[in-house]
């Protein structure tokens, strides 16, 4: 048994992640070695998907994809801000620009990470965010490093 | 681009060398010209004027003086009586009048009935009786007489001056003789350039004073012109094979005509110098806007080559810049794609990690697995190297421009890089001549010659002698930066393409083929130049030109 990641301590109730991106591989499998590590993980396929996810039941942090069919990353953020607010957004994409970094931070997403993200080092983006207690633009692992 | 290459410079020079002459060569003739003419005929009048003015005084000289001797002997046959004269007073009276001048020649005193009575002077007259004379007729009439020129007793050309002195019943005449040589001497005093003569003829027109050229004493002049006139008369006469101004005027008394002549080409030759001083000018002037001419054409082509050249360098960085801007957005939209499948791929060799560390298998599957697995893992970091790359490359992270000292960026980047070069067995030298500052990016001057001497060192590892120097100098103005290695050197074939995106001699897995084209790229927006030159089996060099920091710049966000 060689217990190469990170496991989240379990506690009274595991972090709730809510995965939102277009491409069903990445995403289930992204699920599978989160949930591995402890974490609670639904995940969503679109916008709305996300949308429906968490307004039937809340999530502590949700990691967004920018390119999607549909309603796209930065849309469904801002929606989400209304529908949850509070709730930290992560952007993970592959079609990352400086632009499109800057105005997803400035739109007060938690992070921006570019695709590939070794999934543990996603893993402490995601505590990170759940342990800035949840202020969104607050716990920024860049900007107040 | 160009206007027809070396042709079409030479005839636009060409062009450019008669347009410049026509402009300026045309009005230089007119106006030479012009002054010409107008040279000519002032010059005309202005010797005529000179001539007649000259003569005037020169007339009103003479008769001064004729009038002045005969006042003289007039005084002196009053002052005396005939006794007092004969009885010795004559000689005194000629030694008065002689002064220091010869004027006179002789004196004599003559009877009432033509006989000498008496004579001082050089020739034997004593005796000779004058009353058949036109001269005693003339002065035993009018009571004063100035003779023309005649040979008489003397058998010399003379003339008298004789005055008729009324003495009881009878009279007596005292005559003096005027020296000639003195009288022509006096007459010629007025001479004008190389030929110009005055002298006095007769009515007869005969020679009264002597000339240089004209002819002899009493002699026939052959003036044609003898009518009395008055005031002063010029005109034109040609004798023999010359030209001869002749200016003319007649004195009061005796009538005698005074003519001050000189050669036509003498008289104009002020003029003539004139004329030659203004062509040499002319054709100085010619000369002159000739060079001018050859001058300015010349720079105004040199300048328009040179704008031509700096044109053509523009079009071929806008051409470059265009590829590399086509070819830098098809890289992002690449890398874009490619990170997805690369993040599913790393995310799946994860998981199969995470399930082979629990699954009941072998131990040994389990390392094969998560062995596999782990290299999946390297592969992906080699794709994120690539795709990293690409967009780096595409979107050229915005750092803002500072003054910068290129030399401080070269020689810590060297410090850092001297460690790398060590492990390889390369010396990394530098040699830095001072620069001025810059306007850059701290970070693009860092990527580039991280780049470059990166590149340099991978060139010449391995090898026992590897070497690798930055050098640095100014060069009219430009900032020049030479890495050079002495690595095997680029093939000719493969120079052109060393700057294009994925062009990698590498081994595959050692490069991404965009690390020159990033330099290449960095540098065109710093709004240099980046050149290489090889030769196989002696080394390459990598030399980036730069523009110093224009004066009075003011670096914009220099602090962060």
């Amino acid at each position: 048994m060689s217990e190469r990641h990170r496991r989240v301590d379990p506690g009274p109730t595991p972090p709730r992640v809510l995965l939102v991106d277009d491409e069903a591989l990445f995403r289930e499998t992204l699920a599978k070695v989160l949930r591995a590590r402890g974490l609670e993980v639904r995940t969503a396929g679109s916008g709305a998907g996300a949308f429906d996810a968490i307004e039937a039941e809340p999530a502590d942090v949700v990691v967004l994809d920018l390119k999607m069919p549909g309603l796209d990353g930065l849309a469904t953020m801002h929606r989400l801000r209304e529908i949850a607010p509070g709730v930290p957004v992560i952007i993970l994409t592959g079609h990352g620009t400086v632009d499109a970094g800057l105005t997803a931070l400035d739109d007060l997403a938690f992070d921006f990470l570019l695709k590939p993200v070794p999934p543990d080092r996603l893993l402490e983006v995601i505590l990170a965010a759940i342990a800035a207690g949840r202020t969104p633009g607050s716990g920024r692992t860049k900007g107040d490093r | 681009m160009s206007a027809g290459g070396a042709n079409g410079y030479r005839t636009m020079f060409r062009t450019l060398v008669v347009r410049i002459l026509a402009v300026s060569v045309l009005p230089l003739l007119v106006i030479a010209s012009a002054n010409f003419v107008l040279f000519l005929s002032l010059n005309r009048s202005v010797v005529i004027d000179g001539h007649s003015s000259l003569l005037r005084y020169h007339r009103e000289s003479i008769e001064a003086f004729l009038a002045s001797l005969t006042a003289e002997v007039a005084t002196l046959a009053h002052q005396y009586t005939l006794a007092e004269l004969e009885g010795g007073d004559l000689e005194r009276v000629f030694e008065v009048i002689q002064r220091e001048a010869s004027v006179y020649t002789d004196v004599g005193i003559i009877g009432s009935d033509g006989e000498h009575l008496k004579y001082v002077g050089p020739y034997n007259l004593a005796g000779r009786n004058y009353r058949s004379t036109e001269w005693f007729a003339q002065v035993v009439e009018k009571g004063v007489y100035v003779s023309d020129v005649f040979m008489g007793f003397r058998g010399v050309p003379h003339f008298v001056i004789a005055v008729k002195r009324q003495e009881g019943d009878g009279f007596w005449i005292l005559r003096a003789t005027v020296n000639t040589d003195y009288f022509s001497k006096l007459v010629d005093a007025a001479r004008l350039g190389r030929t110009g003569e005055t002298f006095i003829v007769n009515r007869q027109g005969l020679y009264q004073t002597r000339t240089h050229f004209a002819g002899n004493l009493l002699e026939p002049s052959g003036y044609p012109d003898l009518e009395p006139h008055d005031g002063i008369r010029v005109r034109r006469l040609e004798v023999g094979s010359k030209g001869y101004f002749y200016t003319t005027t007649w004195l009061a008394a005796p009538r005698w005509l005074l003519i001050s002549r000189q050669e036509v080409s003498d008289a104009y030759s002020p003029l003539r110098r004139a004329i030659v001083v203004g062509i040499l000018m002319s054709a100085a002037g010619v000369v002159g806007a000739g060079i001018l001419a050859v001058v300015v054409a010349r720079s105004q082509v040199r300048r328009i080559k040179r704008a031509d050249r700096e044109k053509e360098a523009l079009t071929a960085r806008l051409v470059a810049t265009g590829k590399t801007a086509a070819v830098g957005e098809m890289s992002a939209g690449l890398a874009h794609e490619i990170n997805n499948p690369l993040a599913t791929i790393d995310t799946l060799q994860t998981w199969i990690r995470d399930l082979a560390g629990t699954a009941p298998i072998a131990e040994d599957d389990r390392a094969e697995i998560l062995d596999s697995a782990g290299k999946i893992g390297e592969q992906v970091e080699r794709c994120k190297a690539i795709t990293q790359g690409l967009l780096k490359f595409a979107r050229r992270v915005e750092t803002r421009p500072a003054e910068v000292q290129l030399n401080e960026v070269l020689r810590e980047l060297a410090t850092i890089l001297r460690a790398r070069a060590r492990v390889e067995g390369v010396e990394l030298v530098t040699e830095l001549a001072p620069l001025p500052a810059m306007l850059a990016s701290t970070t693009h001057l860092q990527q580039v010659f991280v780049n470059l001497v990166n590149n340099a060192v991978d060139a010449v590892a391995g090898k026992p002698d590897g070497r690798v120097e930055i050098r640095s100098r100014l060069d009219g103005g430009t900032i020049r930066v030479d890495v050079v290695d002495n690595g095997a050197g680029i093939p000719p074939e493969n120079l052109s393409s060393i700057f294009l995106p994925f062009f990698t001699t590498k081994p595959v897995g050692q490069g991404t083929g965009l690390g020159l084209a990033i330099c290449h790229g960095l540098v065109q927006e710093l709004g240099g130049a980046i050149e290489v030159s090889s030769t196989v089996g002696e080394g390459t060099t990598f030399t980036v030109t730069l523009p110093p920091a224009p004066a009075g710049a003011q670096p914009q966000g220099g602090t962060p």
